[in-house]
């Protein structure tokens, strides 16, 4: 992994493709990165034309009902994915890849969505979303840690790859990899390890929720709970459907609302345990800054719990809220066209999303992590899907929109 | 990672610490612009950015016929 000259921050030293916004390789110039919006716009663009085209054209024809059954997010991440092998060929992906800014694009979106959903669905999904969220971290983050620590793996990665499965996928892992002072590589493979089996989760959940015939509130509950990036949420909730997506989104929000404690939790964990042996360890040597002063209570760790908590979260609330007060006191036909405007750029958002997770993927630093983190995180991929469905089943099945 | 040769040798080793850990002490660079400390970060931006839009719709200043 290159960071020539950068005294490595986590982004700057992120391989291209996390899920973190991506390092500008060297050559990225404000040029570059125009370019690199340019295509993001152009293929957002497309699919936006395909989405309303290909139904259209082959309507009675036998791929008539699959293509009426595919949804934008499949369009944005496959001509993503078609951008990133057209520009890795041409060898200037890297230099465009500051505009592929799929969290701050996802992010505008959510805020947009929250105009969608009417406050007291909000409300009545937040206990139900509290609760799953708070067990599913728990059983998935133990059952991590468990495993990875059976498999011989170093407490910091099973920190990173507990925090990145139960919780928000690379914010997750970023944060845990401050908390406990992880290193970089580790890291970079987890994020990786993260979009590499959230991308097929988009499509495969969805399905599987099909299959079962799960009503819309539990499809919601189970990807919102399951999926590990809410960019990846969103497009598995948008290709399930309108209600699902609501859902989805409240739980995922919810589940991402609690990084902050989880972030203070492993701090004190390695402060208290792992750090002070590191620190004798290290003592004499002038080596590793030395972690063991942090208290339960200490300001720094209530600084913590406010830095991580997903800030858009608030937007997507406050519009909610808005959106539920003007829809008692604006007449519907005012009202109407304006959340349709809302509702077009939520989609024109995501879509920029969608295209810049396809655009910015790159598995290749898995290859350096070996073949353990990579059956850790299939084994808890695993337990996450079934105990959350367990959960969304028991925490959603009556919930009615 | 390569270093360059003039880079002095306080400045070369706190260069070599952050090379393999990701800190959380004050100068934790886990996040974008996180470096510059009155930055505002991704979250905020987006949070504004969608707000701003959001908004706008809301008082009418972007209609659905405006967007592609």
């Amino acid at each position: 992994m290159s960071a020539a000259g950068r005294t490595g921050t986590v982004q700057g030293d992120a391989p291209d493709g996390t899920g973190t916004s991506p390092a500008p390789a060297a050559g990225a110039t404000a040029g570059w990165t125009l370019a690199g919006l340019v295509i993001v716009v152009g293929l957002g663009w497309l699919v936006s034309l395909l989405t309303d085209l290909v139904p259209e054209l082959t309507a009675g024809t036998a791929v008539g009902q699959v293509a009426e059954s595919i949804e934008y997010p499949v369009y944005a991440i496959v001509l993503g994915f078609a951008g990133n092998a057209v520009l890795s060929l041409t060898g200037v992906r890297r230099r465009m890849a500051a505009a592929f800014r799929t969290e701050l694009f996802i992010k505008v979106g959510l805020v947009l969505l929250g105009a969608t959903i009417n406050f007291a669905i909000v409300v009545r999904a937040a206990g139900p979303a509290v609760l799953q969220a708070i067990l599913l971290i728990t059983v998935v983050f133990a059952f991590t840690w468990w495993f990875a620590g059976l498999l011989g793996l170093d407490d910091r990665l099973r920190a990173l790859l507990a925090s990145a499965l139960s919780i928000c996928g690379v914010s997750a892992a970023v944060a845990a990899a401050g908390a406990v002072e992880a290193k970089k590589e580790q890291l970079a493979y987890t994020a990786t390890l993260v979009i590499v089996f959230a991308v097929p989760s988009i499509f495969l959940l969805p399905w599987l929720a099909g299959l079962m015939g799960l009503p819309p509130a539990v499809t919601g509950a189970w990807i919102g709970g399951n999926i590990d990036t809410t960019a990846a949420v969103t497009a598995a909730g948008a290709v399930a459907g309108e209600q699902p997506l609501q859902i989805a989104s409240i739980v995922k929000v919810t589940q991402n609302a609690l990084l902050g404690i989880v972030a203070v939790l492993l701090t004190l964990y390695f402060a208290f345990r792992v750090a002070p042996a590191a620190g004798q360890e290290n003592a004499g040597t002038g080596a590793g800054p030395v972690a063991g002063t942090r208290r339960l209570g200490d300001r720094r760790s209530l600084a913590m719990l406010w830095e991580r908590f997903p800030k858009f979260v608030l937007g997507f609330l406050l519009a909610s809220v808005v959106a539920t007060v003007l829809a008692e006191s604006l007449p519907a036909d005012v009202l109407e066209p304006r959340l349709d405007a809302a509702k077009e750029l939520q989609t024109w958002a995501l879509t920029l999303a969608f295209v810049s997770i396809g655009l910015e993927f790159n598995a290749s630093s898995i290859r350096e992590s070996g073949w353990k983190p990579i059956v850790v995180f299939a084994a808890a991929t695993l337990v996450n899907l079934v105990v959350g469905l367990g959960l969304a089943l028991l925490l959603f099945r009556g919930f009615t929109f | 990672m390569t270093y360059s040769a003039s880079m002095p040798g306080r400045c070369r080793q706190m260069s070599r610490l952050e090379e393999s850990t990701v800190s959380s002490s004050g100068e934790r660079p886990d996040h974008p612009d996180d470096h510059r400390r009155f930055s505002l970060g991704e979250d905020w931006i987006a949070t504004l950015v969608g707000l701003l839009l959001f908004t706008a719709c809301m008082v009418g200043l972007i209609g659905p016929e405006l967007i592609p």
